[in-house]
């Protein structure tokens, strides 16, 4: 086989193959298309807030799009200044984009494409992020001290890739169980139609009871996720900063100023 | 997901595990996202909240320092108020008793003018009739004067003594 034909062979996925056999780093997966279109609207909407905000003065009343896409941006800066204090306000661009990437690219499967997180690449490489945001919080206010707690309790060791897998795997496993559970829905109203006697081949059941499901697995489902995704983040981030929070007063003004999320809402988002 | 693809059990493992193209296009649009959401979104939207706080903040400022010109305005109005009310009150009060006082002079004086004007016409009066009988007097001496020369110079008899006489009341009236 040369070269050619072994690029070739590696992005059509190989139907004959089972378990990790069938697996490849170099297929094309219908994701892409998914990851372009989303780029591609959020680029249509920013540039359509863009250039609505640009006509409007400082004594214009906003409508319509700018002023839905002011009240998000000023609700997800409160919620990062709330949680990582006004320091932190730059990050509202990285939560924004989260909200937009994960909740758009989900919400493509409303109209047949493949949402974006079922590529498990995508939620892996923004826990990475997260992850790699713990650490750099975690020695940025804690130093050395950060690794103690590897020193004193081994364990911590394991558990410290608990965020990244819990994280990524969330996103993934809801859209993907949400997909699973649709199919298997639409088997049982499948075999449940071909039950009845004299009924042509169009499965009216499935027809009528799936677009419910949808409406939950599809686009609740999707948007929840999002939220959650991009809470979980900067809650793990701001539980770094919230920690070194006790050295000096002027620290201890600022913490007490952020708002975190409570261990028991951290619970409930974690179970969501 | 597409039902399609929850069937295959290869799609899944493939989707599962990491892929190179997503991992490429992921990269290249977090990047393209970030930066547009940067440039276009979030910069221009702090830009224009910040312009409209600062276009509010002025119109409280201009509209407390207003506030501040009406009321002290409005103090000095009153202030004008109370003084032009007393003043009036004053210049009211003060007129009235010029106006008083000027009544009961003028008064006087024309009392004093009537008794004077009295006065002096009755002077007069006694004056015009003193020259009258001055008058009335020396006439009579020269009529009596005319009358004695007439008696000297002429004869004098019944009729021409009637006629003298008579001449002579005639000169009278």
């Amino acid at each position: 086989m040369n070269n050619k034909s072994f690029i070739l062979a590696n992005l059509i996925p190989d139907e004959t193959q089972s378990g990790m056999g069938a697996w490849s780093y170099t297929i094309l997966l219908p994701q892409l298309i998914t990851i372009v279109i989303t780029t591609f609207i959020i680029m249509m909407l920013s540039i359509g807030y863009y250039k609505r905000l640009k006509r409007l003065g400082p004594t214009d009343v906003p409508g319509g799009l700018v002023l839905f896409a002011e009240i998000s941006i000023k609700w997800v800066e409160q919620q990062v200044v709330e949680l990582m204090g006004p320091k932190y306000k730059s990050l509202t661009i990285y939560v924004m984009y989260l909200l937009l990437y994960i909740g758009i690219g989900n919400l493509m499967s409303v109209v047949g494409f493949e949402s974006i997180a079922t590529a498990y690449t995508v939620p892996l490489s923004m826990g990475l992020v997260t992850f790699i945001g713990i650490y750099y919080f975690g020695i940025k206010y804690h130093k050395i001290v950060f690794f103690k707690k590897y020193i004193v309790n081994p364990l911590e060791l394991l558990t410290q890739f608990v965020p990244l897998i819990s994280i990524s795997f969330r996103l993934f496993g809801n859209l993907l169980g949400g997909s699973i559970i649709m199919a298997l829905f639409s088997s049982l109203m499948g075999f449940i139609w071909g039950q009845i006697p004299y009924i042509g081949p169009v499965d009216l059941l499935s027809g009528v009871t799936l677009p419910f499901l949808s409406l939950y697995f599809d686009i609740f489902d999707g948007i929840i996720q999002a939220y959650i995704f991009a809470i979980l983040t900067i809650s793990y981030w701001a539980l770094e900063i919230k920690e070194e929070g006790n050295k000096s007063s002027e620290e201890r003004v600022v913490a007490v100023k952020r708002k975190p999320l409570s261990k028991k809402e951290l619970k409930i988002a974690q179970k969501a | 997901m597409l039902l399609s693809s929850t069937v295959n059990p290869a799609e899944i493992i493939n989707q599962l595990f990491p892929n190179l193209w997503v991992f490429i296009a992921h990269i290249i649009a977090t990047i393209i996202l970030l930066i547009l959401l940067s440039k276009w979104v979030y910069n221009p939207f702090r830009k224009a909240m910040r312009a409209r706080r600062q276009k509010i903040q002025e119109m409280i400022t201009d509209a407390a320092d207003k506030q501040t010109k009406a009321t002290i305005k409005e103090k000095t109005a009153l202030e004008m108020l109370t003084t032009a009310k007393v003043d009036a009150s004053s210049i009211i009060s003060e007129a009235r008793a010029e106006a008083e006082a000027k009544k009961h002079n003028l008064l006087d004086e024309t009392k004093k003018e009537i008794v004077h004007l009295n006065e002096q016409a009755r002077k007069e009066l006694a004056k015009e009739k003193e020259q009258y009988q001055d008058d009335i007097r020396k006439a009579i001496i020269n009529t009596a004067f005319d009358a004695a020369q007439h008696l000297l110079e002429k004869e004098i008899n019944k009729e021409k003594h009637q006629k003298i006489i008579e001449d002579f009341i005639d000169n009278l009236n």
